[in-house]
């Protein structure tokens, strides 16, 4: 939950630089070729899910999943599948946002149904699939037993179909650092995140692919010294992430921790 | 003058332009021919300069120097690089990218699943379908007892699917038949509880029939059970229960690489049958040990090694009706098993060799009965599974099991005659078998929706052997995400295994065909089936029956509901009409029952407690009435006149209630998890068995387990 709070600031904090986008994406999309709705792609979901945010008002982000779902029909594409997915992950913090949790449960598990049901995962699609699922244990405290160990076993799959991924690590380190350490967790986020970011957003630079994580493992490593009470690495990297991400509401947010420590 | 002029400089730059900046078009693609998009196309002194392809896989690259080199490189593929003086700029390039290092390890993921995944009926994670599932009382065996398709009748763990004798189904740990899988096995092979701890296990597939061919003898159903594949953290846990005490280790030897679990269970009966004597009339004493040592170990990153051994020694005295006669029984039995797998991964498929043996003595003594078992089983198999492309999978592989029984028994010289002091005759049997066979199973994915599997099996006959030929296909229908079809079909066979009464191993043959459909939902789950099957050969009905045939025709209905956030309710529902064949006549089946009714309601609030309800209901099963008697001077006993038509006589309806109760407690590196459970909660009179006074004049009913309660708590560190 926290995790989702904070992740909602971080996109409320950034609305200086959205304004830009208000226009209809249902009017880009009717003009673009397939593969330049995907140009870009990450972009434009988290813009669509700021717009939406700002507006109270989720028709960014359904005219663009629209988009892509119609190119879906046309191109069976694994990575338009994996966009897919992603925005539906963006809609479900929307709907939590509003407060209407039902809903929030209902689009994570559509994006889910569509990366399980996905033939062929790569590292990729596993690192998305855990991310998600263990956002999504929040819903389903009933199952909270059986699908952490599930995002974790996803985690894992990502991290050996390609150990130089770096939202693989990530997000193995996020599914540790929120388990319980009754449930064997809390060992090993610390080391995982410091591999995240010894690696780079992409290999080479490509506006089709993901390149989330990199901010997001800041994020997570100094909470995780926070917590441990390692004001000196949490000082660190803090700066560190700050100097990479200067805008990033989620680093910033926790200087009000460290200072004075 | 001019047009001179724009000519001489056109001249003059063209080749210099030329050399300054070539083009170079072309196209990427996969192994299979598909077009990759979005895939990177760099030049190695720019690597951050490239472009990307199209969904046609078309891309453009501009270059200055020809002694750069090209990459290309997409996810889960190997980088390509080509020297631009190797190619042709007026010809389109046609780059093909091969699944790269990363194929092994995806082979290494798919390995871990059953080619037949597709085709089970259910797949149970531990997790989810044992420790959350109030009918398993935490036994993987047990669990598959809450499904419609269970019909197992004696409240045994040994699975029974879809109407057929457990006999004929089996269950496979990694690849290796585990014949009789529960403990407390007597004569009848009853036993309530699996010989599995939940803890080992990491998936556990059922296929109600229809198993898949990748494995042999079995002509009813198939459970596939697989052990972890990676332990998640080092734990100690501790069991203490009214009639147990039980402790494990799980321990990583080096990260990621090795890891071994090592338990042991004690389990008495002072405290459990000094609480509730009453309730528990036919026992007197049990005293069990057991077991086990599981170890895993990646070698290198092309192969895997499993071992898991287990032991356990049993004693068991209480009391038994048969006939006439009433007594003590004693039982004894110690038993070793291990199952070694070794897998070695390529590129494109995984070689498994798969290794299990058995060894059994068991005693059995009641009346003048007295027997001897001692058991040895070997198997041997080597498997193929190949990744023939992105949508086909093959696997093939030859099997060997070896099995042999000796028997050591007094046989009654009048099968009524069952006290110590009626006669009996000594007999000594050794009987062994060789079953070996060679199969070919094949997967293939028509498109997102279709996927159809086919299989064949046949066996290598030996020491005059009948020769069998087994075969079957299946095809799944997906039809969104929410809906699926499966229909399959086949003809299988099967060895019966030597028992007390029948010491030979009988070929049994079944057809099947069944139409499985499931519908899932966030909150709602439904199956149903219809399935047809008919099965030859000699199998048992009850101790003293065997049928010929058995035509089953099954119905089934599941439907599981979860709402308010902490509540769950399942039903399950089966219609068997089951006739079977006995010296030319038909009768009822031993399961043949209008309804079968399992429904669970489930209150799971890990912060407060859970708490299940648990019916089970179903008509009574058929059995022979005796109708008179003849007192038989040479025996000393009366001998019984059954009724001239068999299977006349009825059990009433058999009803039964269960609650559990448990309270997770989470402390900082520690879990703790409290259980009550209470078995026939309204205590219901439940007829099993059928007995008579002296001159048969007079019957009276064994029953089925009374109210009994049972408590206990897990304790569990992470260190």
């Amino acid at each position: 939950m926290i995790r989702v709070i904070l992740i909602t600031l971080l996109f409320i904090s950034c609305q200086g630089n959205t304004t830009q986008t208000a226009l209809s994406y249902q009017n880009q999309v009717a003009q673009l070729q397939p593969d330049t709705l995907l140009a870009g792609i990450q972009d434009k979901i988290y813009r669509a899910f700021v717009q939406s945010l700002l507006t109270k008002n989720n028709g960014s982000l359904t005219e663009l999943s629209a988009g892509l779902a119609q190119l879906y029909e046309t191109r069976h594409h694994n990575l338009i599948q994996y966009w897919r997915a992603y925005l539906q992950f963006y809609l479900s913090i929307y709907y939590l946002n509003k407060g209407d949790k039902k809903t929030a449960e209902k689009e994570i598990d559509k994006g889910l149904d569509w990366l399980e049901e996905m033939k062929n995962k790569n590292s990729e699609d596993y690192a998305l699939l855990s991310e998600m699922l263990g956002f999504s244990i929040q819903f389903k405290p009933l199952k909270a037993m059986f699908l952490g160990p599930e995002a974790q076993d996803y985690a894992t799959l990502a991290i050996k179909l390609d150990s130089t991924n770096l939202r693989a690590y990530y997000v193995y380190a996020s599914n540790d650092f929120y388990t319980p350490e009754a449930f064997g967790g809390g060992k090993e986020a610390e080391k995982y995140l410091l591999k995240a970011l010894s690696l780079p957003a992409q290999k080479i630079a490509n506006e089709y692919l993901p390149s989330w994580g990199r901010e997001e493992s800041y994020e997570l490593l100094i909470k995780l010294y926070i917590k441990k009470e390692k004001w000196e690495l949490a000082k660190k990297y803090f700066k560190q992430g700050i100097k990479e991400f200067p805008e990033s509401y989620s680093i910033n947010q926790l200087a009000s921790k460290l200072i004075g420590k | 003058m001019i047009y001179r002029g724009f000519f001489i400089l056109y001249a003059l730059l063209l080749p210099v332009d030329s050399i300054a900046q070539s083009v170079i078009r072309g196209r990427v693609k996969d192994q299979q021919g598909q077009p990759l998009f979005a895939a990177n196309v760099y030049l190695k002194s720019a690597p951050q300069k490239g472009t990307t392809t199209n969904f046609d896989g078309e891309f453009e690259v501009q270059f200055t120097s020809d002694s750069d080199t090209l990459a290309v490189s997409y996810i889960g593929y190997k980088t390509q690089e080509i020297p631009l003086r190797n190619a042709n700029s007026t010809e389109e390039m046609v780059v093909v990218l091969q699944e790269n290092a990363w194929a092994m390890a995806k082979v290494v993921i798919t390995a871990k699943d059953p080619i037949s995944e597709q085709f089970s009926v259910v797949k149970m994670s531990m997790l989810k379908d044992v420790y959350l599932n109030p009918v398993a009382q935490g036994d993987p065996l047990k669990a598959i007892t809450s499904l419609p398709a269970s019909t197992i009748i004696n409240e045994t763990a040994n699975p029974s699917l879809r109407g057929s004798s457990a006999d004929r189904s089996r269950v496979v740990l990694n690849g290796v038949p585990i014949y009789k899988p529960v403990r407390a096995s007597q004569l009848n092979n009853q036993g309530f509880f699996s010989l599995f701890n939940a803890e080992l296990i990491d998936k556990q597939y059922v296929y109600a029939s229809n198993p898949p061919l990748t494995y042999g003898n079995t002509s009813a159903g198939l459970v596939e059970i697989q052990t972890l594949q990676h332990l998640e953290a080092n734990h100690l846990q501790l069991s203490v229960g009214l009639a147990s005490l039980g402790l494990l280790v799980a321990q990583k030897i080096k990260k990621d690489i090795a890891f071994v679990q090592v338990y042991g269970n004690y389990q008495f009966s002072d405290a459990f049958v000094g609480m509730q004597a009453e309730k528990l009339p036919d026992i007197n004493k049990f005293a069990n040990r057991d077991a086990g040592i599981n170890f895993h170990s990646k070698i290198g990153q092309k192969a895997a090694f499993n071992s898991y051994t287990y032991f356990i020694d049993e004693n068991f005295n209480g009391t038994n009706e048969q006939f006439t006669y009433r007594g003590e029984v004693a039982t004894d039995k110690r038993r070793i098993f291990t199952v070694n797998n070794l897998k070695f991964f390529t590129a494109k498929g995984v070689l498994s060799i798969n290794s299990g043996a058995n060894k059994a003595l068991q005693h059995f003594n009641f009346g003048n009965i007295y027997s001897e078992q001692k058991t040895r089983q070997v198997f041997t198999a080597v498997d193929y599974k190949w990744f023939l492309s992105a949508s086909t999978d093959w696997q093939f592989g030859i099997t060997h099991e070896f099995h042999s029984h000796t028997f050591n028994d007094s046989i009654p010289a009048y099968y009524y005659a069952l006290a110590p002091n009626a006669p009996a005759d000594f007999k000594n049997t050794s009987t062994h078998n060789h079953i070996l066979e060679i199969y070919y199973y094949s997967n293939w994915d028509i498109n997102d929706k279709l996927t159809f599997s086919s299989g064949i099996r046949s066996n290598i006959p030996i020491e005059n052997q009948k020769h069998y030929f087994s075969w079957q296909s299946g095809i799944k229908y997906r039809i969104n995400g929410h809906h699926a079809l499966l229909l399959s079909g086949g003809k299988y066979h099967n060895y019966s295994i030597p028992s007390y009464f029948s010491k030979k191993y009988s070929l049994l043959t079944s057809h099947q065909i069944a139409l499985d459909y499931s519908y899932e939902m966030k909150n709602t789950l439904l199956k149903a089936a219809t399935y047809f099957k008919k099965e030859t050969g000699e199998q048992s009905v009850d101790t003293y029956f065997f049928a010929d045939k058995l035509n089953t025709f099954g119905l089934e209905l599941f439907a599981e509901y979860n709402f308010y956030e902490y509540f769950k309710f399942t039903l399950a529902n089966s219609f068997i009409d089951q006739k079977m064949t006995f010296e030319g006549k038909d009768y009822p089946g031993p399961k043949d029952f209008d309804y079968f009714v399992k429904t669970t309601l489930q209150y799971n609030n890990p912060r407060i407690f859970s708490v299940a309800l648990t019916f089970t209901g179903r008509p009574g099963t058929y059995y022979n009435q005796i109708t008179g008697s003849v007192y038989d001077g040479q025996s000393g006993f009366y001998r019984p006149v059954f009724a001239e038509k068999l299977y006349t006589g009825q059990y009433s309806h058999y009803n039964r209630f269960d609650l559990s109760l448990s309270k997770f407690i989470r402390l900082k590196k520690n879990a703790v998890i409290a259980y009550l459970s209470v078995n026939n909660l309204l205590d219901m009179h439940n007829q099993k068995q059928v007995q008579y006074n002296a001159d048969y004049s007079v019957k009276h009913f064994d029953y089925y387990q009374f109210r009994t309660i049972y408590f206990g708590a897990v304790w569990r560190v992470h260190y």
